[in-house]
């Protein structure tokens, strides 16, 4: 939606500038043309669609010529495999001529940027041997190694794109992939933009004994200290927190190529104690989940599960070292409580959820100052101090918004 | 009492290898009876304080099963995960052990108190040793075909551990459209065994990178099918309303059109296999099929494909708003299979043909499942076999209350792999006098009848005067199918039997003769030795493999004329004890 709506502005903007460059085509015009101008006759908008990276013709590309003047009346055509377009019985005017296939990035004739050329019908133009240069769309490959230089398999990687849709800039989950036995994974079909690559997994030797063990005078585990490790969240480039992660910017018909490195780091154990006097449910309690700010958005972090290590004790093994938020469930209202957040760094910390807080609520309404009505489309995003977007509700026609 | 469990524990192992024939399960038995003899071994260890298992250490290996290789950086770990290490350069690890306690002078003939028991229990669990390792790298199959490797041998300096190397299946899927972001599904399906006969189990899919590469990787050696399912090629950008639509029907490995005629891939140990895939486009058509009589709630499940060449890769979706099964099929003849699901669900077959021009299909009609009844026939002469105490029905006639009868479970297992049978099992038919049981909801198709019971043998099932023994049991729609007939009897053979080495092994009885009989199998104790009751009489053929058979294809008459040479043919009376002496056969596989 927003994308159209981009290339119509564009394409406006375009017109004046279209004018000047058709003007300077005029001087190369066979000027024998000129004697048969005549009115009622009409002319050709025709060419070849290509590929703006390997000049091969586009087969399947829809084509579409608007006079700029009434741009509803749009006619279009499908090409074959030569990739040839045209559009016949014109009248002399101004025309924009736009192209799209599947795989490519949209575009008008000769665009570039905000500015693209309308192609001027008319006795004295040369319309017949244009050129519609479609870009691909991008595509990013890579691969995930671990701190030996070998393949991490079935790591989950993600891609976040900074939208800019609804006035606001916000890092969005825009696709996600699993690496396979080489590490390999790709992502295609992007348009430019700003994207960042995020890669969880699990080292393949990791062991996470519980260090509480049941019962506490039992048989001591002998694992290898440096089994107990995690891969702590990969931003590409290295960045282990999303607010250091390294943009990727992605033009259009690119081919990148990036390599994901993991590095583990000690896992941490926590202990978390369910309160035992709850006389009046017994039984309903429900696992705290560690959740984490990625960009703009809070995602839960995927841990092996919480292991009862004694009656009303648990522990929480093979997380790695880092800022998380602890929520559990409150058992009254069945909603998330919040716990602040909490910095994740030292072994054996206890997770106390006595210290839950529900989660605040907000209501606003919204005016326009010198307006009586509201837009019929508008969003309220609530930003947090460190301009991080927390929440984003669609607005309605009362102005009331609640978070 | 731990010592005592091994026996029992292998009765129930060869109760369950019978009815399930689950890999996995079988495993995690095996496990857990490890585990057993690990903690029994220490408890008497404890006391006599010698053996193996006070050493401070344990040491050992891992290798490469096929090249016999050290693989070094191997995890390697205890079941309970207690211990875990990695392996040096040379595939060496070691695990030091904490000192064992020893048993404390206690008065045996008090009745211990909570503490005394407490901490018995607890220097139990601290004396206890792993009985069993395992080892994991990436390029290695996590479970190992050989489940006794990395057990702990008493009085052997060294643990071994295989790992067996993956293969790969990989490759490109050819698709023009490609570029545009197009990924195909790739299907990688696994030969398997189920009663003895061949079956094509789907394993995992894939779909393609960006470039049309899949790869399927961790795989064990075996025989597998591949495939791409159908991907219509759709364009909004060309489409134009009522103009004719595309699509890449399924293509199997190497260019078939259809699952049975791909060629299987032998994939051995440790290989990759490359298999490129190149489907095509075709013209694609609207197919819209109303149900009569479906409801809006009722969930139901389509299966489509061509006519007489049942088998995976097209599909068609349901519409319960509408009672509608549509979608788009290139032209061709395609049979329909319509399952809903509820007690009882119903069925529904069609043929139908697509084309130019077809748009609204035949109306689909379906039929509720059948309710088999099954009558039971004890002709028992001794009365030691194990009975269950018949609950009088509610309000009925009080004639059968108190009566004894055997607990008979019958089993429909479908035949064809890709038809929509599914395994039903019988329950027990309320209010009824007799001694009759009744298979509900069994879906039109092809079973093999297989009768579980807690006395005696099933000497013969009948069903309109076929041998269901070695025959299939054919139910047509709505099949008013005659009453399966099951005779019990209790004179069966009894079998004891001894392997020629001290060491666990699978006994199998592969029934010779007209069409698949029933398979009976044991599991031998440590020391080799297995025995098994109520054999019904006829002729066997008796092999012991020094591993569990999974794909032993006792259906098949040419596979299992490669074991003739194996093993040992006995003939069975009714009534008739019998000593058997047999050689194992090793090299795992009987193929």
């Amino acid at each position: 939606m927003s994308f159209g709506a981009r290339i119509r502005r564009m394409v406006i903007v375009s017109c004046g500038l279209a004018l000047v460059r058709c003007c300077g085509a005029v001087a190369d015009q066979n000027p024998a043309a000129q004697e048969t101008s005549r009115a009622g006759q009409t002319f050709r908008i025709a060419g070849t669609v290509v590929s703006a990276t390997t000049g091969e013709p586009l087969s399947q590309a829809r084509i579409s010529v608007a006079e700029t003047r009434d741009r509803a009346k749009s006619i279009s055509m499908v090409t074959s495999e030569d990739g040839h377009f045209e559009f016949s019985q014109l009248k002399a005017g101004k025309y924009s001529l736009e192209g799209a296939k599947r795989g490519f990035i949209s575009s008008a004739y000769e665009q570039h940027e905000q500015y693209s050329t309308a192609i001027v019908t008319g006795p004295e133009f040369a319309s017949e041997h244009l050129v519609l240069r479609l870009t691909p769309m991008a595509l990013i490959t890579g691969h995930v190694m671990d701190e030996f230089g070998e393949p991490v398999r079935s790591a989950n990687l993600v891609l976040y794109l900074e939208n800019h849709g609804a006035g606001m800039s916000r890092i969005i989950r825009f696709s996600n992939a699993t690496s396979d036995d080489r590490g390999f994974f790709d992502f295609s079909l992007l348009r430019p933009g700003k994207y960042y690559i995020s890669v969880n997994a699990k080292p393949w030797y990791a062991m996470h004994p519980a260090t509480a063990s049941v019962p506490a005078d039992g048989p001591a585990p002998q694992v290898s200290p440096g089994l107990d490790v995690a891969y702590p969240s990969t931003y590409y480039n290295g960045a282990t927190e999303a607010d250091s992660a390294t943009p990727i910017e992605v033009k259009g018909g690119d081919r990148l190529q990036v390599e994901m490195h993991l590095n583990p780091v000690p896992a941490l154990h926590f202990i978390f104690r369910i309160p035992e006097n709850r006389p009046d449910q017994p039984n309903n309690f429900s696992m705290p989940v560690l959740q984490k700010h990625v960009f703009d958005s809070v995602e839960f972090v995927q841990t092996d599960g919480f292991r009862q290590v004694a009656p009303g004790m648990y522990e929480l093994t093979g997380v790695a070292p880092g800022h998380y938020t602890v929520r559990a469930k409150n058992s009254e209202s069945g909603q998330l409580e919040q716990s602040a957040d909490v910095e994740l760094n030292r072994d054996g910390q206890e997770l106390d959820d006595s210290r839950g807080e529900t989660l605040g609520s907000l209501k606003l309404s919204v005016k326009i100052p010198g307006e009586e009505t509201l837009p019929r489309q508008y969003g309220v995003g609530l930003q947090d101090s460190r301009r991080r977007t927390v929440a984003f509700r669609r607005g309605d026609p009362t102005g009331k918004v609640h978070f | 009492m731990a010592m005592a469990a091994p026996a029992k524990l292998s009765v129930a192992c060869t109760f369950l290898c019978q009815s399930v024939r689950l890999r996995t399960v079988s495993l995690a038995i095996f496990f857990f009876w490890v585990m057993l003899c690990g903690s029994a071994r220490a408890q008497s260890v404890a006391g006599s304080g010698s053996t193996a298992d006070s050493a401070s250490s344990i040491r050992g290996r891992v290798l490469n099963r096929k090249t016999r290789e050290a693989i070094s950086r191997a995890l390697v770990f205890s079941l309970d995960q207690r211990y875990a290490t990695m392996t040096d350069d040379e595939g060496r690890f070691e695990f030091k052990f904490p000192p064992l306690e020893p048993e404390p002078k206690e008065d045996w003939t008090a009745t211990p108190d909570a503490s005394v028991l407490r901490a018995r229990q607890l220097r139990m669990m601290r004396n206890s040793r792993p009985a069993m390792f395992q080892a994991r790298k990436p390029g290695f199959l996590e479970i190992p075909a050989d489940p006794s490797s990395g057990r702990v041998v008493p009085n052997q300096p060294e643990v071994v551990i295989y790992l067996d190397p993956e293969s790969l299946i990989v490759g490109h899927v050819a698709v023009p459209g490609l570029e545009s972001g197009m990924r195909i599904r790739v299907e990688l399906y696994r030969r398997e065994m189920r009663e003895g006969q061949e079956v094509w189990q789907f394993t995992r899919n894939f779909s393609t990178w960006a470039d049309g590469e899949f790869r399927f990787s961790e795989l064990p050696p075996g025989t597998y099918k591949l495939g791409t399912a159908e991907e219509l090629d759709r364009d909004p950008l060309t489409f134009t309303p009522g103009g004719q639509q595309f699509g890449y029907p399924p293509v199997f490995f190497p260019a078939a059109v259809d699952f049975a005629s791909a060629s299987p891939i032998d994939l051995a140990e440790g290989t990759t296999y490359q298999a490129n895939l190149s489907p095509v486009r075709h013209g694609y058509y609207p197919v819209k099929i109303p149900i009569a009589n479906g409801t809006a709630a009722q969930p139901i499940s389509v299966r489509v494909y061509p006519v007489g060449h049942a088998g995976p890769g097209y599909s068609l979706g349901y519409n319960s708003g509408e009672q509608l099964i549509q979608g788009m099929l290139p032209d061709g003849n395609y049979t329909l299979e319509a399952l809903s699901q509820g007690q009882p669900g119903s069925t529904g077959f069609l043929n139908f043909s697509v084309g130019p021009g077809s748009s609204e299909g035949p109306v689909l009609n379906l039929v509720p499942n059948t309710a088999l009844a099954v009558t039971v026939k004890e002709e028992f002469n001794s009365s030691q076999s194990v009975f269950v105490e018949d609950t009088p029905p509610p309000g009925g006639p009080s004639e059968g209350a108190g009566r004894r009868r055997a607990n008979v479970q019958v089993m429909l297992m479908p035949v064809e792999e890709f038809g929509s049978g599914e395994m039903r099992a019988s329950e027990p038919w309320e209010g009824s006098v007799e001694h009759t049981l009744v298979v509900k909801n069994v879906r039109p198709g092809r079973y093999r009848v297989r009768v579980q019971t807690g006395a005696g043998y099933a000497a013969s099932i009948q069903s309109g005067g076929i041998d269901l023994l070695r025959q299939p049991l054919v139910m047509g729609m709505g099949g008013a199918s005659s009453a399966i007939e099951v005779t019990l009897r209790d004179d069966g053979a009894e079998i004891e039997g001894k392997i020629d080495e001290k060491t666990q092994s699978f006994v199998y009885f592969v029934p010779l003769g007209e069409g698949p009989g029933q398979l009976h199998q044991a599991m031998t104790t440590p020391d080799g030795s297995f025995g098994l009751a109520q054999l019904p009489p006829g002729t066997y053929r008796v092999l012991a493999f020094d591993r569990q058979q999974d794909d032993l294809a006792y259906a098949d008459a040419e596979a299992m004329r490669n074991l003739e040479s194996k093993g040992q043919v006995v003939q069975l009376e009714a009534g008739q004890k019998e000593h058997l002496r047999l050689r194992i056969i090793r090299g795992g596989d009987a193929q």
